[in-house]
């Protein structure tokens, strides 16, 4: 193999990476931006914020304009484009979370422009903290490598330590830092453990790879061999994902965080945060499963040559993923040994495998089958707990973010049920799995949405009254009627009734459910949204209903700002509790290439 | 391509897993019994380590039953290093702000907000 010819390869994979990782990139520049804009005009208050806003929104733009491109890939026989010789894997479902991301982000900047955190002199820093934290999530949207499964987990998570301890002045502060950071850097610990022994048992750190490997596995007597060390290798793993998406047993640091830190981190730790940790579980079973077990479909010459020519991609070289190009080499001089050979990367290889694997089955079924089952049984225990623990837990709470905190607990499991339902069909039913992966796409965008709105009023009302006690928000309907309807609104829609998108998104995760069978799950999650009823209608309740104190009828109304952030909010959520459709079909576009 | 010293080993994989699994073991025990914060990174520095040495290990061409791609683990260990760098510098921030606050780095009087 001659070093010329490869780095050409790297040099071109580089620069078609790079044209498809735009919109990180620009996120990189604002923050460059942001830190000069401190040093050379730090007079300027209000410069950080649109200096942030207009970099995200390009990226936003940048990213929206990739949607037709990648639209067409389901039409080749190839679904993902490999970046970076394999270490991300670009698809439509990346897309569409790093879109939510970047969406979100524009909002949540408009957002902190109307509260009074951060200190105008720290503003930079927040958002440049902020801005590190969202490219972490980006390459966990397109991660597909242990290496960056890892990268990103802590790229997200280093700078949310320190944005959970970001008000120095409060003691509660530093305290929900510190716990924030030791339990995220010990799971990362464990997790890194994890990944260690999986990728040992498997003989690979690329995630589709140690998929074709675990497929290729036909003698019953070797899987059982390795079997203990790859469900120990899983359940590392899963520790740092369920951290990342507070799933019980991994939750304790959440309510304290929540509490301790200002509302506005916690508008983005239980929102997209977690958004980012369940796309990298997908991510991560899909490479395990096997992403390419689909029918392969037939290109359409004409229409991918000219997405390809406003790629820079040469049209006849068909986009695959290249990592087999860098280890085919290192792996056939190290040993001659045809085993260790890397597989090819084109689909038909992969379904050849599959078919033989799915020959060779023992009684208790091929080992991607029993990976699949055991994955997903697990997560739909964590989902069951989560949502039990999370509803219970919420009950007794008078400050309104410990509130929220166990609620987005109880949300982390309602999210989890159709990953649990998806990986169940993974197998069996691929079309059906894509559906319940589309519902779990639908239930992330609503709920970045919901709890958005939930923690905005937090901080709306922490500006207003110096208070996060739900007991002191009594009356408020009379001080500012709008503000509370629109809160009412938020509030029904995280219980789920209809017509608020809230109801269309648990729906949709619920009906995954009964295609998978997994009634038990079912009626654990129709519980549990009774359950939550009532804590939530309690909010409701102490602000329509209940006599105001002398202090909350002394106070003047709510800035204008404030209640049309909310008013818009709470009004996306009536519009797309009844025109879901265009959103669902996105997502269903989304999940449909996986 | 003939490495010069392919055969200078006979260690084998097995050994070097078991220093890593002491290694995590360890980081484990010192994470839930020590009180003061910097303890605790230790013990978390300890865990990462262990992983640090099973990727080496693995994806290393002199040990015998390596199962990585040659470079792999090491480009990753790496990684791993940068990262516990950067995680350390965020932590011990963070301990001067949880000074700052209660005058003691010991995690037992952070117990203002009950979980």
């Amino acid at each position: 193999m001659n070093l010329l010819h490869w780095i050409g390869q790297l040099e071109g994979d580089a620069y078609r990476s790079l044209r498809l990782f735009a919109p990180e990139g620009l996120v990189c520049a604002t923050m460059l931006l942001l830190l000069l804009s401190r040093m050379l005009l730090p007079s300027r208050r209000r410069l950080p914020y649109w200096l942030a806003f207009v970099g995200v929104f390009a990226a936003l733009a940048a990213a929206v304009m990739q949607w037709p491109f990648f639209a067409l890939l389901p039409q080749l026989p190839h679904t993902a484009v490999g970046g970076f010789t394999g270490l991300l894997r670009f698809d439509t479902l990346g897309l569409f979370f790093r879109i939510l991301f970047f969406g979100f982000s524009a909002v949540f900047i408009l957002f902190l422009g109307m509260t009074r955190l951060p200190p105008d002199e720290d503003v930079g820093e927040f958002l440049v903290l902020y801005l590190a934290s969202i490219l972490g999530l980006c390459v966990m949207a397109s991660a597909d490598h242990l290496l960056m499964v890892l990268l990103g987990m802590e790229m997200a998570g280093v700078p949310s330590y320190i944005l959970a301890g970001f008000i120095k002045s409060r003691r509660a502060s530093g305290e929900a830092a510190v716990k924030f950071a030791l339990f995220g850097a010990a799971s990362a610990g464990v997790m890194l453990y994890g990944m260690t022994l999986l990728a040992g048992s498997l003989g690979s750190l690329h995630l589709p790879t140690m998929g074709m490997r675990l497929a290729a596995w036909t003698d019953p007597s070797a899987f059982a061999a390795r079997a203990p060390v790859l469900v120990l290798g899983l359940l590392m793993l899963l520790v740092g994902l369920a951290f990342k998406l507070s799933a019980v047993p991994f939750h304790f640091w959440v309510p304290d965080v929540f509490e301790g830190s200002a509302a506005e981190v916690g508008a983005y730790l239980s929102t997209v945060s977690k958004a980012g940790a369940l796309i990298l579980l997908i991510r991560v079973a899909s490479g395990l499963l096997g992403a390419d077990a689909t029918i392969p479909r037939l290109p359409d010459p004409a229409q991918f040559a000219a997405a390809a020519s406003r790629f820079d991609m040469p049209a006849d070289s068909r986009p695959v993923i290249r990592e087999g190009v860098i280890q085919a080499g290192a792996a056939a001089d190290r040993n001659g040994d045809p085993n260790v050979r890397p597989v090819a990367f084109a689909r038909q290889d992969s379904t050849a495998e599959h078919s033989t694997a799915e020959h060779s089955t023992s009684e208790l079924g091929s080992p991607a089958q029993l990976v699949s089952r055991f994955l997903a049984a697990v997560i739909a225990v964590l989902a069951a707990v989560s949502c039990t623990f999370g509803n219970l837990a919420a009950y007794g709470q008078r400050n309104f973010k410990r509130l929220l905190a166990y609620s987005t607990i109880a949300h982390a499991g309602y999210m989890l049920m159709p990953v649990a339902a998806a990986v169940a069909m993974w197998r069996t039913q691929p079309e059906l799995a894509r559906w319940a992966l589309a519902a779990s796409a639908l239930y992330v965008a609503i709920y970045l949405i919901m709890n958005l709105g939930a923690f905005a009023t937090t901080a709306f009302l922490r500006d207003a009254f110096q208070s996060e006690t739900i007991d002191d928000f009594a009356g408020w309907i009379r001080v500012s009627p709008s503000l509370t309807v629109a809160v009412a609104v938020i509030m029904f829609s995280l219980i789920g009734l209809p017509p608020l998108a809230g109801f269309v998104a648990k729906f949709a995760a619920f009906a995954s459910l009964t295609y998978s069978g997994l009634w038990a799950l079912l009626v654990i999650g129709a519980v549990n949204t009774a359950i939550s009823l009532f804590y939530y209608l309690r909010v409701v309740k102490v602000m329509v209903l209940d006599a105001p104190s002398e202090a909350v009828a002394a106070m003047p109304p709510m800035g204008k700002g404030a209640v049309t952030f909310l008013a818009v909010l709470a009004a996306s959520l009536l519009v797309l509790g009844v025109l879901w459709q265009p959103l669902f079909t996105w997502a269903k576009a989304a999940a449909g290439a996986l | 391509m003939e490495l010069p010293l392919a055969h200078a080993s006979q260690i084998p994989l097995i050994a070097y897993l078991l220093v890593g699994s002491v290694l995590f073991v360890t980081g484990i025990t010192c994470m839930i019994a020590k009180r003061n914060l910097i303890g605790i990174l230790i013990g978390i520095e300890l865990i990462l380590n262990a992983g640090t040495v099973n990727l080496v290990a693995m994806s290393s061409p002199f040990v015998a039953g390596s199962g990585l791609p040659a470079l792999d683990g090491q480009v990753f260990a790496l990684f791993v290093i940068l990262l516990a760098a950067a995680e350390a510098a965020a932590a011990l921030a963070i301990a001067l702000t949880y000074y700052g606050g209660y005058a003691t780095i010991d995690v037992d009087h952070g117990d203002r907000l009950n979980g």
